[in-house]
């Protein structure tokens, strides 16, 4: 059936009364950058918990090329192909920043672990580690290698995070707010980060934001959700003028309060 | 000093202890030993891996009685029944896979210790085939044929299997497996967002903490020839959580130090007798205020600052519980 990468359909999610996500439809087609965006408590988050398979959906289909992602524990998405940040920042603190970053290359790595034991078989894993040090020079973040984590600057940790998620080799990242709680200067980084791993990588993306510039500025496709439901669709433009969506984001509080 | 060259003589000299120290003197470093490699499990457990475990001395106690009934009953050889022991203690292990892929920090915890009371309840109980309260005793270690029971030779096979399981443990620690671990501790969602299994690398580390911990039980069986329910008690669960909590529960030299330290304290002490445990507890609030990181957070502050880190969120939670403090 699917062409798509990505594609999710009557995707819901109830978490007791509250409908979280509500019947949503969407895809991603290969090398795309696609927004999803929307009010706090829209549901965006929630969607990528459910594509990660952290939660399980009330019901709904989710397919990553063409197989049922649904059938797929949470530690085994990133093997279909599919890596991701998180909002609040998903490195491990107290790791070395190259640490982190081979962690994010987990999933490849074969050597068993009688034979890591006796200090054997960590060829693949010596391999890696020259692989972090070119992808930290290639990001600039070259020096960094051996800095815990949590020691970086705040904009740093959310780019080791984002190669983090390269290491594994994706076809998909998933980005959860990657500019949040950035200034004018590091978000326009970031962003040109973003279109580099699709141009230089051939990486799809698919990225939760709330800062509307650069989701205008670099997403070839938005998908709007309000209160958990699918409001709107298409390029940064037709979103712009799409009346739902400033209405979504603007608001009419009154009629908001009565929902 | 470069490093091979000094671990090269930290082991030479280790190995001519027995020809400079007193019999006691080995029997005491004999002991430490066998602290030394539980500790280190229980470092990798709960240290590295985040899982608080106050039942090991469960694991002692089956590597101990494993060892010593292997000998009385199949005649097994000292090197083949500690290693058969410590491995049906790391099977032992995945008894408590069951609460841990449930419960977290001080539920587990719950959980671990009341897996140490069963152990320490059951065997007494079980007097047909481990004596009961009276305990057992060790049949003599040989050697084909030459009998080692001595504390020479159980030096030289202490600091035999403290050094191998040592360097294990540190290959570990150090490649995707110990990273797994980690990663596990500190942000189990984006560990498995990178693919780590979280019950595979659970069991892991359980299977691998019980394992060490079945190797010092079966050396305590032939280092004391003497084995009795009392010695496996909750005492000794918390005595080896102390060891890690002050040595530094996220390294390896951590345990190593606070193994050594809680078995020369007591030693040094006891001389002044009355205030023995007086200045005992009072030297460990202080390790615990003093060096909130252990004393090898302690050292490396000096040696190596900018490598110093806080201590992992889940663990000051563990120390404060052993402090008494409770904490979430």
């Amino acid at each position: 059936m699917s062409e798509h990468l990505l594609a999710a359909s009557g995707l819901t999610k109830r978490f007791g009364g509250l409908t979280a996500v509500d019947g949503v439809e969407f895809h991603v087609d290969e090398g795309e950058i696609v927004g999803l965006i929307g009010p706090n408590g829209a549901g965006k988050t929630t969607v990528f918990n459910l594509i990660s398979r952290f939660l399980e959906p009330t019901a709904g289909a989710i397919t990553f090329d063409g197989v049922d992602l649904l059938r797929v524990p949470p530690h085994k998405v990133i093997g279909l192909g599919i890596a991701r940040t998180f909002q609040n920042l998903g490195l491990f603190p107290y790791m070395t920043v190259r640490d982190n970053l081979l962690v994010g290359r987990h999933n490849q790595f074969h050597g068993r672990i009688l034979s890591l034991a006796v200090g054997v078989g960590r060829r693949e894993e010596r391999a890696a580690a020259a692989e972090v040090g070119e992808m930290l020079d290639a990001f600039g973040l070259g020096a960094l290698g051996g800095a815990p984590a949590s020691m970086l600057p705040y904009g740093s940790q959310k780019a080791v995070e984002l190669i983090r998620a390269l290491m594994a080799k994706p076809r998909l990242v998933l980005l959860d707010e990657p500019v949040a709680g950035m200034n004018a200067t590091e978000t326009q980084t970031m962003g040109q980060f973003i279109r580099r791993v699709r141009e230089e990588r051939g990486v799809t993306v698919l990225l939760v934001e709330h800062d509307m510039s650069l989701v205008m500025e670099i997403c070839d496709r938005i998908v709007v959700l309000d209160f958990g439901r699918k409001i709107a669709e298409g390029t940064p433009r037709e979103i712009q003028t799409n009346p739902r969506v400033v209405e979504a984001y603007l608001g009419q509080e009154v009629d908001r309060a009565q929902v | 000093m470069k490093r091979p060259i000094f671990w090269a003589v930290v082991i030479v000299l280790l190995a001519m202890a027995p020809f400079v120290l007193r019999s006691y003197n080995l029997y005491l470093l004999n002991l430490a030993a066998v602290k030394i490699i539980a500790a280190i499990g229980l470092a990798l457990l709960t240290g590295y891996t985040g899982q608080l475990s106050i039942g090991h001395a469960g694991f002692l106690a089956i590597g101990a009685y494993g060892t010593a009934l292997l000998a009385q009953h199949f005649g097994l050889p000292f090197w083949v029944g500690i290693p058969v022991a410590g491995f049906i203690s790391g099977l032992a292990g995945f008894i408590l896979l069951i609460p841990a892929l449930r419960l977290t920090a001080i539920y587990l915890a719950i959980a671990t210790l009341a897996f140490g009371t069963a152990v320490a309840e059951a065997l007494p109980r079980w007097a047909a085939v481990t004596g009961g309260y009276q305990g057992m005793r060790v049949p003599r270690a040989s050697f084909f044929g030459i009998n080692v029971q001595n504390d020479v030779a159980m030096y030289y096979l202490a600091l035999a299997m403290t050094v191998l399981l040592l360097l294990v443990a540190r290959n570990i620690v150090r490649s995707r497996v110990g990273r797994a671990f980690v990663a596990i501790r500190d942000k189990s969602m984006a560990a498995q967002a990178c693919g780590v299994s979280l019950a595979k690398y659970k069991a892991l580390a359980f299977f691998v903490s019980a394992l060490y911990a079945g190797l010092a039980g079966g050396l305590y069986a032939h280092v004391v020839g003497y084995i009795s329910p009392a010695e496996f008690g909750l005492a000794k669960s918390i005595d080896l959580f102390i060891m890690i909590a002050l040595g530094g529960m996220a390294s390896l030299p951590g345990p190593v130090l606070g193994a050594l330290f809680l078995t020369y304290l007591p030693h040094w002490l006891s001389g002044f007798r009355g205030l023995q445990s007086i200045i005992y507890g009072a030297s460990l609030i202080g390790v615990v205020v003093f060096m909130p990181f252990g004393i090898w957070g302690f050292v490396r502050k000096w040696t190596a600052p900018d490598k110093v880190q806080s201590l992992p969120k889940p663990l000051r939670a563990a120390v404060a519980f052993v402090r008494g403090g409770g904490g979430a």
